[in-house]
């Protein structure tokens, strides 16, 4: 009995000790009050800048569509103006946004603005990704890190990471977004070497947004990919590089723009690197594309002037004489095929009919003819997806392959259009957009 | 000694509770701080304190389908139609109960009406114009579609009212039910997976005002009473008419199998001489009317006001939207 006793005064002991009701306080004051109290810093922060912020916007498919450039002004507790240099070249669109908790303070950019929504209208206005997905951007941001100068921003739903950095007092915003898009012109050219301490790196691929090659990273290979945004300056990846090459606890992000040598080259500490453009022969840039050039008028074919009339009489009873006449034409082009189970270099018909879409592919092959720069042929013709249905487009592609070789021109330095006409009958010619 | 026991347990538990915590009195959630601007000094006098509704020109993700791509309504053309919405479906109600029952869209209205600026798309090109959630909320879509300066009732109606009476129609079955004799009258021809594939003729002849109409009996139901409401007699009698019967050509009609009456009509022409026609009978019209005439009971009998009152109310409101200051918030 005499134990019993012990025990339940023994833990009486126990629950008087733990019962003290002072307890340790992470924080000093509440959560409710400590977000209100961010919200009310955040908003002086962004209106303590009347000349705006740069706002440096990567969307769901950041690593294939890079990153964008805007300026957003915020006016008051409530309206911002922001400027896109791809929505009406850079004109100034007004709306509201409201600052709010969501797990920490969220920027919400809740009200249309065509400047601003240009990176999340699911039918995006430049035909750019999916209709129905657009460019997957957000308009809803989480704040995630800040210092007086930059704010670091978390797409709400794609996770992308984003930046406001305060611009220069002075700045004109269609100056500032004029210089970008010069930087923009000044990235583009059809391939792209990589130089590390004065060597050339092996591999190395680019679009002018996305670049990939293989290394060494802590004596494992990797594959390295990173997409680019365009800056005042030159570029920046999205997230810093580390690799062997470079060295360790080394990285690099941020490259300028040297116009004497059309090169770009890394401005951060200790690296000797730089991005190389490089121009190589007209038959060479379309022989060894990644991409795909279209026929024009909408990319369909329809744009009768960019084919010669034999060309453009021949395309158009192909494309109407097939099916039953309810199919539209959606797509009409030559290059890398777009479908991942059927890749290589086609030509393809990309049609739909109501809520279906089909592809049609003949397979090609393109090869420089041997000694030129400007001359290509076309051959191998092979009947792919669906080809066997559409005896019309079997029959204009055979004609097509037949005037080879071709003559390419184009008035470009980095082809974005070029004219392919043939050696042997100057009455067949077309173009093609990149 | 029993009781010291007892005692000792006593302060055991007593002691285990002693944690005493003041309840702070602010909440850890908290709405946005923003002052409210002109606009919503209106939404708050013309929708909440009348209706007890809540119209989110805004965009709030909490009340948004995140699986789609949205984008946010442009603030004036919210506007714009939260004035039509006020002026051709509250005040429609309102005038058709105002001796009946004053307060029926406080009541039965939703609480909540989420404006958004985009389609709502799906993946395979189909898009949403309007949802309703359990009676509460009802989201439209496409509202930077709206082209202030000209207003088109017809796109108006596609777009926004067919919808929102659809989905109030929604509200008001759940509330009271219709009667079951509704389901019985195409029982055999629901298809929930399968409506999409039906073209409109197809489902006008077997007595769906729309192909939605037939994917089950409620969606039948608000078709049949917001279509009814919103579209004219012309547009009635022209549907009603293909529902009826097709004529097809000799060929079609002897080649003809399916559920339809073969019918020849011999008309006389002009000079005397008779001409005859071939016709595919299928009565989809006598469905559709048996259909709206259970509309039309439902809504006298169960909410004690005509329907077509209502419809007269509508129609004159459309007629003079015009005349509406849609920019400004008097």
């Amino acid at each position: 009995m005499k134990k019993t006793y012990y025990i339940l005064i023994l833990m009486a002991t126990f629950l008087i000790s733990s019962c003290n009701p002072v307890q340790d306080q992470i924080f000093e004051e509440p959560s409710a009050q400590r977000i209100e109290k961010a919200i009310k810093e955040v908003h002086q922060q962004l209106q303590s800048n009347a000349d705006g912020w740069l706002f440096k916007i990567y969307t769901t498919d950041y690593e294939n569509y890079g990153g964008f450039n805007a300026i957003v002004k915020f006016t008051d507790e409530a309206s911002t103006t922001v400027y896109n240099p791809r929505v009406e070249n850079g004109k100034a669109f007004t709306s509201e946004y409201t600052l709010k908790q969501y797990g920490g303070v969220l920027l919400s950019f809740d009200t249309y603005n065509e400047a601003m929504h240009y990176f999340s209208d699911p039918i995006n206005p430049d035909g750019i990704g999916e209709r129905s997905k657009g460019l997957e951007g957000d308009f809803e941001f989480v704040i995630m890190d800040r210092t007086e100068d930059k704010i670091v921003l978390r797409g709400l739903k794609s996770n992308a990471l984003c930046e406001l950095s305060r611009l220069p007092s002075g700045t004109d915003p269609a100056t500032f977004l004029s210089n970008l898009n010069t930087m923009t012109e000044n990235i583009k050219a059809p391939t792209y070497d990589l130089y590390i301490g004065g060597n050339k790196v092996d591999g190395f691929l680019g679009n002018g947004i996305k670049f990939s090659f293989t290394t060494k990273v802590n004596g494992e290979d990797e594959n390295l990919t990173f997409s680019i945004i365009p800056t005042t300056e030159g570029i920046q990846t999205y997230q810093p590089i580390y690799c062997d090459l470079i060295g360790k606890d080394k990285m690099m992000q941020n490259f300028k723009f040297d116009e004497k040598n059309d090169r770009f080259v890394c401005t951060d500490p200790g690296i000797e690197a730089y991005i190389q453009k490089i121009f190589p022969p007209i038959n060479a840039v379309f022989a060894n594309t990644a991409t795909q050039w279209f026929f024009n008028g909408d990319r369909t074919g329809s744009a009768t002037d960019r084919l010669s009339p034999i060309f453009a009489a021949k395309l158009k009873t192909a494309l109407t004489s097939y099916g039953s006449g309810h199919e539209t034409i959606k797509n009409l082009y030559i290059g890398q095929s777009l479908l991942s189970s059927y890749p290589g270099f086609s030509f393809i018909l990309y049609t739909s009919y109501g809520s279906s879409s089909y592809n049609f592919i003949w397979k090609l092959t393109p090869s420089i003819v041997e000694g030129t720069a400007d001359e290509l042929m076309f051959s191998n013709l092979e009947l792919s997806l669906n080809a066997s249905y559409l005896k019309g487009v079997t029959a204009f592609v055979t004609e097509l392959i037949s005037k080879s070789p071709y003559k390419l021109t184009s008035n470009q330095k980095d082809p974005q259009t070029i004219r392919f006409t043939s050696k042997a009958d100057s009455d067949y010619w077309f173009e093609l957009d990149k | 000694m029993k009781t010291l026991k007892y005692l000792i347990l006593f302060l055991i538990i007593g002691l285990g509770s002693c944690s005493e915590d003041a309840l702070n009195p602010v909440s850890n959630f908290q709405d946005p701080t923003t002052q409210p601007n002109e606009f919503d000094s209106w939404i708050q006098k013309i929708y909440t304190e009348p209706y007890n509704m809540r119209l989110n020109y805004r965009y709030v993700d909490t009340e948004s389908d995140l699986k789609y791509n949205l984008l946010p309504a442009d603030r004036s053309k919210s506007l714009a139609l939260a004035k039509l919405i006020k002026y051709l479906w509250i005040d429609s109600y309102d005038e058709v109960n105002k001796d009946i029952n004053p307060n029926f869209m406080k009541i039965y209205g939703p609480k909540i009406i989420q404006l958004i600026g985009s389609a709502a798309w799906n993946d395979n090109g189909s898009r949403i114009l309007g949802q309703a959630e359990g009676g509460l909320k009802i989201t439209l879509y496409e509202v930077n579609a709206i082209d202030v300066d000209h207003i088109d009732i017809n796109q108006m109606n596609d777009l926004f009212f067919h919808t929102m009476h659809h989905e109030f129609c929604h509200i008001l079955h759940q509330t009271k039910d219709y009667s079951p004799d509704f389901k019985l009258i195409s029982n055999e021809d629901y298809n929930s997976n399968g409506w999409r594939n039906i073209k409109e003729p197809e489902a006008l002849r077997l007595g769906f005002i729309t192909n939605y109409g037939s994917s089950e009996p409620n969606e039948d139901f608000v078709e049949t009473a917001s279509l009814y409401m919103v579209q004219d007699d012309a547009w009635w009698a022209a549907k009603l008419a293909i529902a009826k019967e097709e004529q097809v050509s000799k060929t079609a009609f002897d080649s003809y199998v399916g559920k339809g009456v073969k019918t020849i009509k011999t008309v006389t022409n002009p000079d005397g001489s008779t001409t005859q026609q071939y016709y595919i009978v299928y009565n989809g019209d006598q469905k559709l009317l048996q259909k709206l005439g259970i509309v039309k009971d439902y809504f006298q009998s169960v909410w004690n006001f005509s329907i077509d009152d209502l419809r007269e109310i509508v129609h004159r409101r459309s007629g003079t939207i015009n005349t509406l200051d849609l920019k400004s918030y008097n």
